[in-house]
């Protein structure tokens, strides 16, 4: 079980009826893993970051407050940019060499205070992710507890580098993981273009995410999060594909109304 | 908001059943019908009645699931209801048992397909763009209750608890085995529209003169009846069945304030941020003062 994340207490649900007061529940709700791997990398400096964390802080109000969405989902963080890769669990960065699981429930969730800055590590985020979503669910398993199909949301204003910041190919070695994983339902990959993503940028993205990616103009991170609080919904209700597929498909129809 | 969608009593000769069924918080916010559905029928000779409990939980992903949730039920109680009533003896060991369980449940499932099926072209007029059956897909979990014995068929996430003997004075609650899990996500199941419906139903047969209450659920209400989060094997949160089995052994004595008591458990944000899913619990308890102690509930 993850350990409980310090913070002010949050709202807690009303009680049971007087007849049935003494009916013990413990948190057993069905989990819906959420990694999202976001980019921090220095070309994300001042009003993005400012914008991702505001974003962050309302939609980890948001989602408290959803009732169904509250106990289920667990919201994991990995950021790339800075040092290298970060690792968030609520608001603290973990030490590399923990083994401690990232992810806490949504009620629990406190958003990091990210700041800009080093290169775009998007391959190695990636992968940190897809280990990290994996090892959840192993311990999920163990512990008894149900979950439904993870969700990992990739958003990035830049082109994937190496460790000096030079544009590199290495991405293309995901290319083939992720269309295994998600082809063995694994989990589901979102990818989002922001800000002055290059056309190179949004290819990148195009082919990690053959179905769900999108170019988004600005940074509209609010309305990104609540899409994945929807499809955490519609995971949830067991929608079909083509309900995500209407979902993802909202942020494209936007675009398409502000070019024209 | 979340409403009770339906609700009733029945008073059989030796067991008091009650059952509910209930919107889930998703289905409210999206204006959804409740598309779970419940159902009961006493059948054979006065001398051994036997009674059948029935739940149905509709997917939330096919457009006619409320329908199919609601047919699986009616087709249950009659088939079920017809065929143990033909019955002149108590099974005389498992395999019999087994053997008229899987027959009735076949039957229920060549119904529902013949049935959905036809449904599908009476609407239409044309199977195209129509997934026939599927798109009234729906789990379907049966009890028998006789006397000194019960049988149970389950197809999909449903789930039947028994209290039955007594531990230091505590009465001793029992999961009964629930089929192979159809994924590794929680809410991937089997349906009786699935292609392989017939071969992954679970039947299971206990005699035991000691069962003397029985909830079936639903799997909305599986975190708040189960016990998770101890380790990869299930068991049952004897907190929650003792507490919806002792409402019924004892009602108070205003049958629609023990109702509202336990619709509002139902629609409780406690057991909404558990599942928000719809929720149905039947439960029956053994009565040994006959119809009418403790009064009916609604």
């Amino acid at each position: 079980m993850n350990p409980a994340i310090p913070g002010p207490p949050t709202t807690q649900p009303q009680g049971l009826p007087a007849a049935y007061a003494d009916i013990e529940l413990g948190n057993n709700a069905q989990r819906l893993p959420l990694l999202l791997c976001l980019d921090i990398s220095s070309s994300m400096a001042g009003e993005p970051i400012r914008l991702l964390n505001e974003a962050l802080t309302l939609w980890g109000r948001e989602i408290q407050e959803d009732v169904g969405l509250s106990s289920s989902v667990e919201i994991a963080v990995v950021t790339f940019g800075g040092a290298g890769i970060g690792v968030w669990q609520g608001p603290s960065l973990l030490d590399p060499r923990t083994t401690a699981s990232p992810f806490v429930t949504a009620h629990q969730f406190r958003p990091p205070q990210l700041t800009a800055s080093g290169v775009t590590l998007l391959t190695e985020a990636v992968e940190t992710g897809i280990r990290l979503v994996a090892a959840r669910k192993t311990e999920l398993r163990r512990s008894g507890l149900q979950y439904y199909r993870p969700q990992i949301c990739l958003v990035t204003d830049g082109l994937p580098t190496d460790s000096q910041g030079m544009a590199t190919d290495a991405w293309r070695r995901l290319v083939p993981v992720l269309a295994a994983e998600q082809g063995a339902k694994r989990f589901r990959f979102y990818a989002f273009g922001i800000g002055g993503i290059s056309e190179r940028g949004q290819q990148v993205l195009r082919e990690l995410a053959p179905k769900y990616h999108a170019t988004l103009k600005g940074f509209p991170f609010r309305d990104l999060l609540q899409t994945m609080s929807a499809s955490a919904s519609a995971e949830q209700q067991g929608a079909e594909e083509e309900t995500f597929e209407q979902l993802f498909n909202r942020f494209k129809t936007q675009r398409s109304a502000w070019d024209s | 908001m979340a409403r009770a969608t339906e609700t009733g009593p029945v008073e059989g000769r030796a067991w008091r059943v009650h059952g509910m069924s209930v919107q889930g918080y998703r289905h409210a916010q999206q204006g959804m019908p409740c598309q779970d559905a419940w159902g009961t029928t006493h059948t054979g000779p006065p001398r051994s009645r036997i009674t059948v409990l029935a739940v149905a939980d509709g997917a939330g992903s096919r457009p006619r699931s409320q329908e199919g949730a609601q047919l699986a039920i009616q087709l249950a109680t009659s088939v079920y209801g017809a065929r143990l009533a033909e019955w002149d003896r108590a099974p005389r060991n498992a395999e019999d048992l087994r053997g008229q369980l899987q027959d009735a449940f076949l039957e229920v499932l060549d119904a529902f397909l013949a049935d959905t099926r036809a449904l599908s072209g009476d609407r239409s007029g044309s199977s195209a763009g129509r997934d026939g059956p599927a798109d009234f897909a729906t789990t379907l979990t049966v009890v028998v209750l006789g006397t000194g014995w019960l049988g149970c068929t389950s197809l999909g996430d449903g789930f039947v608890v028994l209290r039955a003997g007594e531990e230091d004075g505590e009465p001793q609650f029992h999961l009964l085995p629930q089929p192979e899990s159809a994924g590794e996500y929680g809410n991937e199941t089997t349906f009786l529209s699935s292609a392989d419906a017939a071969l992954r139903v679970g039947i299971a047969c206990v005699r035991d003169d000691g069962v003397d209450g029985v909830v079936v659920s639903t799997d909305g209400l599986a975190q708040a009846a189960l016990s998770g989060g101890q380790g990869p094997v299930l068991s049952v949160n004897r907190s929650f069945a003792a507490s919806v089995l002792r409402s019924l052994d004892r009602p108070g004595p205003d049958p629609r304030s023990d109702a509202r008591e336990l619709r509002a458990l139902l629609l409780s944000d406690r057991l909404t941020a558990l599942n928000a899913d719809d929720k149905t619990l039947v439960r029956a308890v053994r009565t040994t003062d006959g119809p009418g102690f403790g009064g009916e509930l609604p």
